[in-house]
């Protein structure tokens, strides 16, 4: 794009401007802060072992991605993740209608679920190992736990909201129960399911990072924890960049589907 | 901003109170926690599984007691208090002043959003190594992995909060002649509250989480540093009062903040979850 050609469109690129203010403004902000980086690091403002800087992660990327350690541990924590996440949301969302539906166990199970919300149980990481050994099942019970509980509050939150008035027409209609779960409750509940699962993500992937930490011995996080306790910062952030991406493809992967389900609502 | 809605105080009378503790739900909730007491406590004094992985609650009580009359515990817990009460304030009062600066000024909101849309995504847990380099292993990582955690959701509450203030409201303000700062007193603060506290509710809980996974990674003082310390030696009781005692804190500051929310937000319906 010539100048001159921009300056013969100024107001439509103005306009432009307008429209995608928030996109420039934000990539400005992201490059100053990478630049404010790399100075700093650069004349060891602070000392580059501490802070690394964007080119020495960029170099760490580079020389881990062709010699495929990081692809290797990153593959382990995807399909820790994404077993952890299904689980999580077959028997949260299981769990919650039934809570949602059934007065009676949800009066009996809720107790339990609000301890559980409450409790830092990945304390419990050492007697996980000793159930189910290091690395593998006992990551992905702890990416599972985090998980299900706000999906489980949010499916009753959901069920439970349901328009009474809606169910009684159902009843009148002489449709079954089944009927009215899966045409009634079921989609007036989605919403608040589909945001549950959307936490659900964020929590499975910080507990999947955090077993691995602690309980295994392959994965980002035990990467992160690896690099870590030797002081090298440049690998150890190509692990957490990682990580990070991981996560936002994900949770806007959910918030995509999120808006698609409230669409019909308005 | 939904409407509204005024109501009169419910009125409860002792007998209505009375009522509410024989509520079915409490009982069939009793019920199910006594029970599983019982059959946890069943299960391990007859050995279907090992009472050392598993612990009783009797054993649980027992070392509670012990814990309690024993002042290094108090240390600990101190520590920990020490380090998240630090590590909160310091989020409340940066993410309070980002969270308005943001709400308020576009250009700003523009430069920082998908940096701290990012930063929230991060599991902050993640970065604990990093802190670890950069404060050492003192009460001063900790004390950064509370903020951190803290910190975005207060930030963006607060943003929220502040950008959902009814336009209206502030227009009225303008034209029977108030001056910016009453504007914000009179208008935004109360508009924005709610999800202000939200935003320290959630703050809090990432807070004590943070505190907890952050000692249990490295640290020589805490809760967390207890925890770890039961569990490299398998003292299963040690451990379930321990986490006990932190679900006791989370649950305390909760009702805490429900209650704060409740004094200061009369005027808004309760709401559910």
């Amino acid at each position: 794009m010539t100048k001159l050609h921009r300056l013969s469109q100024n107001s439509k690129w103005s306009v432009l401007y307008r429209k995608s203010e928030q996109v420039i403004l934000g990539l400005i902000g992201l490059v100053c802060v990478v630049l404010l980086w790399q100075v700093t690091a650069h004349f060891e403002w602070i000392n580059p072992l501490f802070i690394s800087s964007p080119k020495l992660v960029l170099d760490a990327a580079i020389e881990q991605s062709t010699n495929g350690i990081i692809w290797a541990h990153f593959r382990i924590t995807v399909v820790e993740f994404f077993l952890a996440f299904t689980i999580a949301s077959i028997m949260g969302i299981l769990i919650g209608m039934l809570m949602g539906w059934y007065r009676l166990v949800e009066y009996t199970l809720e107790p339990f679920i609000w301890l559980l919300y409450s409790s830092p149980f990945i304390a419990f990481y050492p007697l996980f190992i000793i159930w189910l050994g290091l690395g593998f099942a006992t990551v992905v019970m702890i990416g599972f736990l985090l998980a299900f509980i706000p999906i489980i509050v949010n499916t009753i939150a959901g069920v439970k909201g349901t328009n009474s008035v809606l169910i009684r027409a159902g009843h009148s209609f002489g449709a079954n129960n089944r009927q009215i779960l899966l045409k009634i409750v079921l989609p007036s509940a989605l919403p608040m399911i589909v945001s549950g699962l959307r936490i659900g993500v964020e929590r499975a992937l910080i507990g999947v990072i955090v077993g691995e930490m602690f309980a295994s011995t392959k994965g980002l996080g035990y990467l992160i924890s690896y690099y870590g306790s030797r002081l090298h910062t440049d690998r150890l952030l190509v692990s957490v960049v990682l990580v990070v991406l991981f996560g936002l493809v994900l949770t806007q992967f959910m918030r995509l589907v999120e808006d698609r389900l409230l669409k019909w609502q308005k | 901003m939904k409407t509204a809605i005024f109501r009169s105080p419910p009125t409860q009378s002792r007998l209505q109170k009375l009522a509410g503790w024989a509520s079915p739900r409490f009982i069939w909730g009793m019920g199910a926690v006594i029970t599983f007491l019982a059959t946890w406590e069943t299960v391990s004094t007859l050995k279907i599984m090992d009472p050392r992985y598993i612990s009783k609650p009797s054993q649980v009580v027992q070392t509670g007691f012990k814990m309690l009359s024993n002042s290094t515990f108090y240390h600990h817990l101190y520590i920990s208090m020490l380090e998240l009460i630090i590590g909160f304030s310091l989020a409340v009062l940066l993410g309070l002043l980002m969270g308005l600066l943001m709400g308020r000024s576009q250009i700003i909101r523009g430069l920082f959003d998908p940096l701290v849309m990012a930063l929230y995504a991060t599991p902050r847990v993640a970065l604990m190594p990093l802190f670890v380099i950069w404060f050492g292993v003192g009460i001063w990582s900790k004390v950064f992995v509370v903020f951190v955690g803290a910190i975005f959701p207060i930030l963006v509450n607060t943003m929220t909060g502040i950008r959902q203030v009814e336009p209206l409201l502030l227009r009225a303000g303008r034209s029977y002649g108030a001056s910016e700062w009453q504007l914000f007193t009179k208008i935004l603060l109360p508009g924005s509250l709610p999800a202000m506290i939200t935003g320290l509710r959630l703050g809090w809980g990432r807070g004590i989480i943070g505190v907890i996974i952050g000692e249990i990674y490295v640290s020589s003082a805490g809760l967390g540093h207890l925890l770890n310390r039961a569990g490299n030696a398998l003292r299963t009781d040690d451990m379930f009062f321990l986490v006990v005692v932190v679900a006791g804190i989370g649950y305390l500051a909760t009702s805490g903040f429900s209650l704060m929310e409740r004094k200061l937000t009369p005027w808004k319906e309760e709401k559910g979850a």
